[in-house]
């Protein structure tokens, strides 16, 4: 008899999962289409410019910034405030990289979410829904062009933008006698000098972490910054991935290894022990972007110890849009996902961001300091998806070869790496290029 | 209802549950995988291309994707050593010393922490300027080690960290397989004279031979899948001195959008395992003959 009864009380509590999840999915279904009806309804009856659709329905919107969860809840609240009947919910997602894609494979995307690998111009428009009837225009929105997909439509733009520059330990100079920030990159060598022999660390790489050394080696940064009409990424017609200007770059950071001017064991140098060295001065230097500087603050940098500089010897500063938020094409409150992303663009969520909202007032301290030294900021010209075609196909991580090609020590392997790329760049770019 | 039907509910409910299971999360993954592997997905797209034998040719055309098994090569060595300390562990354990459960416990602890927590666990103690062994090692005079370089050796580094975890697990099988050894066969060597090493070679060593044999194919198995250790803390850099078969194939998914090689990867790697069950097979079907 128990066992008939434990029997009957597992296949209840099986059919009761199994139900449970058809009729969650019914549940869904049924909201969804009532949603839709409405916002539909809605937008047939406003005529003209005047009257403002009113919005219903439910979106969410996936980013990356799990430390902004309790900024963001206040910002949905306050947006659904003003439009009642509508439910925005923000999602964090800590792997973004990995989790969007898998969920838009699945048919989950997200309502709002930004591009992420493998999605390029040529794609836009199998994940997301045209925005060109936004109330902006290139006039009010830095990298609007940028946002264009191969087919002409507009899919995506960025909220916010940044600047590329060395930040640097304020304290940390004046300790190692250094009055002025270095202009030329023989300057910027004395300058590092000077500083190993005070006992500071004179360039922070975090490099076990890979990433955080991508200025010195991300096609678009290292371009702009040598200028020379570099604006656009022109290495899907030449035949070397690996060119001189890309070189000089690396060389740098090979140099400074080999001076010990970097941590001082780079294999085991992380971005949060990175991040307090630098607030704290025992590192002086980090290339990166006007996104950072703000993050040494909170760790207990005072905001008047830490700035910002040009590349020593830049011709431009980059200028980069951050992430590109578009509209899934599969989301069921359209014209509340639409007026959401406007309201994003107006209302930057965080004070320290930089808005890519020109009529948005910037006040961060960084960027004043970065732009003071002359230098003009020049943002790059979208090119072809090829160029991340190729690499993909040749399965070339920059980063991860950066790593390698600093901690070779001979200098004719570092070479030999440097062929061997170049060659298998050249021997994969036909397929990607045409008339070639 | 007759207690025959009752029974036969029974046989089929426990038979159909697990059997269900292990379909769909065993056999149809590794069904999709093996579909996977003749497609170019790139892990988002809806539709799946099939692309034939490439992936599969692409692989087997790519020598630095072999020489990762020389990588491998430092776990495989790690876990014959293994079972040596597990072994040593286990006799140890399985005499009269005092507190030898809790001395079980407390080697067996690691094989229950989660992976993930163990890996960086040891990411701390191989940090060159903060691990607290290099502290210590400082503190005695020693110079500190870089024991993440760009050398050999940081794979055995890595592949500590695996002796470090199973090391309990390999000796919890061995001292099964020493208690199920009839004590009456040990008085009667012990009468007989026999000493501890005469004990071990003549008596202990040949009863649990089959259970060696099995016990170095699962650690094997596990150095030739291993992953989470380079995929965590080296990201199998520098130029891929530390990388594995698996911690490559993840690196195709994740960093290059090709789900479709990484499949075809995962199959090869299947086949090489099921080409060494083949070969213990054949190994203990002598032995067994022999007896």
């Amino acid at each position: 008899m128990k066992k008939l009864i434990a029997l009957g009380l597992t296949a209840a509590m099986s059919l009761s999962t199994l139900a449970g999840c058809a009729s969650e999915k019914k549940e869904e279904i049924g909201v969804t289409e009532a949603g839709n009806t409405a916002t539909e309804s809605e937008t047939a009856n406003s005529t003209g410019e005047v009257a403002k659709p009113e919005l219903t329905g439910k979106i969410v919107v996936a980013s990356n910034r799990t430390d902004l969860e309790e900024d963001f809840a206040a910002y949905a609240a306050k947006f659904m405030e003003e439009n009642p009947g509508t439910t925005v919910e923000f999602e964090t997602i800590k792997e973004y990289d990995d989790v969007i894609p898998t969920r838009i494979a699945g048919g989950e995307a997200p309502d709002l979410f930004y591009v992420v690998d493998p999605i390029n111009q040529d794609t836009y428009a199998d994940y997301f829904l045209p925005i060109d009837d936004l109330d902006f225009t290139a006039d009010d929105i830095l990298f609007y062009e940028n946002g264009r997909g191969s087919d002409g439509n507009l899919y995506v733009l960025p909220l916010t933008v940044s600047y590329c520059g060395m930040i640097y330990n304020k304290v940390a100079f004046k300790n190692a006698g250094i009055e002025n920030v270095p202009k030329t990159v023989d300057e910027f060598y004395e300058d590092c000098d000077k500083l190993k022999e005070a006992g500071i660390t004179p360039v922070g790489t975090a490099f076990k972490d890979i990433w955080p050394i991508y200025a010195w080696c991300g096609w678009g940064e290292v371009n702009l910054t040598a200028g020379d009409e570099r604006g656009e990424n022109k290495y899907a017609e030449q035949d070397e991935i690996y060119d001189d200007v890309m070189l000089d770059s690396m060389n740098i950071v090979r140099n400074l290894y080999k001076k010990g001017e970097l941590e001082e064991d780079i294999m085991s140098a992380n971005w949060d022990q990175f991040k307090l060295d630098l607030a704290q001065g025992r590192v002086a230097m980090h290339y990166s972007e006007t996104w950072l500087p703000e993050q040494f603050v909170e760790l207990g940098a005072n905001a008047e110890d830490i700035g910002m500089f040009p590349f020593p010897g830049a011709k431009n500063i980059k200028a980069g849009s951050g992430k590109q938020w578009g509209i899934s094409k599969d989301t069921e409150s359209p014209e509340l996902a639409k007026a959401f992303l406007s309201y994003m663009l107006n209302n930057p969520v965080s004070d320290a961001d930089i808005p890519s909202n020109k009529n948005i007032a910037v006040e961060d301290p960084f960027v004043a300091e970065l732009l003071s030294y002359g230098v003009e900021p020049l943002s790059p010209i979208l090119g072809t998806a090829a160029f991340s075609n190729i690499r993909n196909a040749i399965e070339l991580d920059g980063q991860q070869f950066f790593l390698t090609y600093v901690m070779e020590e001979d200098d004719a392997k570092a070479q030999q790496l440097v062929d061997d790329w170049n060659a298998k760049w050249a021997a994969e770019r036909p397929n990607w290029v045409e008339g070639n | 209802m007759s207690s025959k039907a009752k029974d036969r509910i029974i046989i089929v409910g426990f038979l159909f549950i697990p059997m269900i299971l292990l379909a769909l999360f065993s056999y149809y993954p590794l069904a999709k995988l093996i579909q996977l592997s003749f497609t170019d997905w790139n892990g988002m797209s809806p539709n799946l291309k099939y692309i034939g034998t490439r992936n599969y040719k692409d692989i087997l055309g790519q020598k630095e994707l072999f020489s990762t098994f020389s990588n491998n090569m430092a776990y495989v060595l790690t876990a014959i050593l293994q079972q040596f300390a597990g072994l040593f562990l286990a006799v140890l354990l399985n005499s009269n010393i005092r507190m030898k459960t809790t001395f079980r416990a407390v080697l067996f602890m690691p094989y229950i922490i989660n992976g993930v927590a163990v890996a960086f666990m040891f990411n701390y103690m191989y940090d060159y300027s903060n691990s607290p062994v290099n502290l210590i090692l400082e503190a005695l005079g020693i110079n500190a080690v870089h024991f993440i370089s760009t050398s050999y050796m940081t794979n055995f580094a890595l592949s500590f960290i695996s002796f470090w975890k199973y090391v309990g697990y390999t000796m919890v099988i061995y001292v099964a397989a020493l208690q199920s050894i009839p004590s009456e066969v040990f008085e009667a060597a012990r009468i007989d004279g026999a000493g501890f090493f005469g004990t071990l070679a003549y008596i202990t060593f040949p009863n649990i031979k089959s259970m060696l044999k099995v016990s170095l194919l699962l650690s094997l198995n596990g150095a030739l899948q291993v992953y989470f250790e380079p995929f965590l803390i080296t990201k199998g850099g520098p130029n891929g001195r530390t990388a594995t078969f698996i911690s490559k194939s993840l690196e195709l998914a994740y960093n290059y959008r090709k789900y479709g090689k990484a499949a075809a990867m995962g199959v090869i790697l299947l086949m090489i395992i099921m080409l060494l069950v083949l070969v213990q097979r054949v190994l203990l079907k002598e032995d067994k003959e022999n007896a």
